[in-house]
């Protein structure tokens, strides 16, 4: 445990008598531990006795999140479609329709600011990381071309996007985002909604509306947006229904504004309504012809 | 030639000259190093360790790095300006360009203000 207070100041390396680098207390030190040792223990046995089930909960989280990332690669090219498009669907499972958007052949990325709506290679844009609302900048981890632009880990959930490699998952740690910085690639973190198969349970949020999804399935990216309103919980029910292996959410809602052209002579279809005072740190995922 | 400071992470090796270090802040279990031209490197580990790297490396070399409070250490060679009561420092030098502003606890500046004054009197201390 480290001892070191806000107002403190020393040299490092220096070994000098009067070093300004405060004294260690080896003895207090370890006492401090099995203290802390020993009430963490007992806090445990009584948590253990009123909540027997505990064991089987740690076990089952230790196993998912050592196996909670899935990736794509869009350097996969179908030799039979070279098409740089938008492959667009629909289904429908547990009265939850969808509209699925799979990128063919297209670079993803992420931008801080609305990209040009007139700029046709750009074939989908959605925003991304929730912008805080006290200080309007982005919430949690968030990499542009290798610079971290903030900073947290508020959300378990990530898609980072490295040369040409989309990873979605849930771990908590942060190769990933090492990674992207390292390398010059992106990387944001948002509400995970389904791992490793398994649609997560719990949200905090309870209304319903329009949601969307960056989510992997049987290896391929997808963009999905619920075509009515729904809850979190339904939303992400449905994902793992249709198979979805990983899924974070993407911002939805009727402010969420990004739109698409399944083809680049196309013309683009908008969705959400474009707000004139948004924040000037809100991102947005492209998926562009290289 | 003076010695170099080599961090590695699970895929890099950084080598860089204690000089080009202007400081090196921490954000949890992040520690950021900052160099005179303002290229950063993020590092996964705390600043506790990177304190121990610079010390195990550079040996005695080290003292031109000062610990400033919980969040960060800075090249002594580059302090420029310290101000107490607005909780500012600033880096410089005429060898960069750049400068770095950074803020600091009141009593980690007054501190610093007293090893800084101390300097004057006593070399001992490699300031």
């Amino acid at each position: 445990m480290s001892t070191m207070h806000d107002n403190e100041v020393y040299i490092l390396g220096s070994q000098l008598p009067n070093s300004n680098k405060p004294p260690k207390h080896p003895q207090q030190k370890w006492l401090w531990i099995v203290a802390l040792c020993s009430i963490g223990l007992i806090i445990f046995g009584i948590y253990r006795i009123n909540n027997p089930h505990i064991a089987t909960i740690t076990e089952n989280t230790t196993t998912e999140s050592l196996q909670s990332e899935d990736s794509y690669s869009n350097t996969i090219i179908d030799p039979s479609d070279t098409v740089q498009r938008i492959a667009l669907y629909e289904e429908s499972i547990n009265d939850v329709p969808m509209q699925l958007f799979e990128p063919r052949n297209l670079a993803i990325k992420l931008q801080v600011g609305l990209p040009d709506i007139n700029d046709k290679s750009i074939l989908y844009v959605a925003e991304a990381a929730f912008v805080r609302a006290d200080n309007k900048r982005i919430m949690d981890d968030f990499v542009l071309e290798g610079k971290q632009l903030a900073y947290g880990k508020a959300n378990t959930g990530y898609c980072s996007m490295i040369n040409g490699q989309v990873y979605i998952g849930a771990k908590n740690d942060s190769i990933r985002l090492l990674e992207a910085i390292n390398q010059k690639g992106y990387f944001f973190r948002q509400f995970l909604l389904v791992n490793n198969g398994y649609p997560v349970k719990e949200f905090f949020q309870k209304n319903k509306a329009v949601r969307r999804a960056i989510a992997l399935r049987q290896g391929k990216l997808v963009i999905v947006e619920s075509k009515n309103k729904e809850s979190l919980h339904d939303f992400a029910q449905a994902l793992a229904d249709i198979d979805i292996s990983q899924a974070v959410y993407l911002i939805g809602g009727t402010e969420s504004y990004g739109w698409y052209r399944t083809k680049p002579e196309n013309a683009a279809i908008m969705f959400g309504t474009k707000v004139k005072q948004k924040p000037s740190s809100t991102s947005y995922i492209i998926f562009q012809r290289e | 030639m003076g010695k170099f400071l080599v961090i590695t992470n699970t895929n890099e090796a950084i080598r860089v000259s204690p000089d080009r270090i202007a400081y090196i802040s921490s954000d949890g279990n992040y520690t950021t190093m900052v160099l005179t031209d303002k290229e950063e490197r993020v590092f996964s580990f705390n600043l506790v360790a990177f304190e121990r790297i610079i010390e195990q490396q550079l040996g005695t070399e080290a003292q031109i790095f000062i610990r400033l409070g919980k969040s960060i250490i800075i090249n002594s060679k580059f302090i420029y300006y310290v101000n107490v009561s607005k909780q500012q420092i600033i880096l410089a030098d005429i060898s960069f360009r750049n400068q770095f502003d950074l803020e600091a606890s009141r009593e980690a500046l007054k501190a610093l203000k007293t090893v800084l004054e101390e300097s004057t009197k006593s070399r001992r201390i490699g300031l």
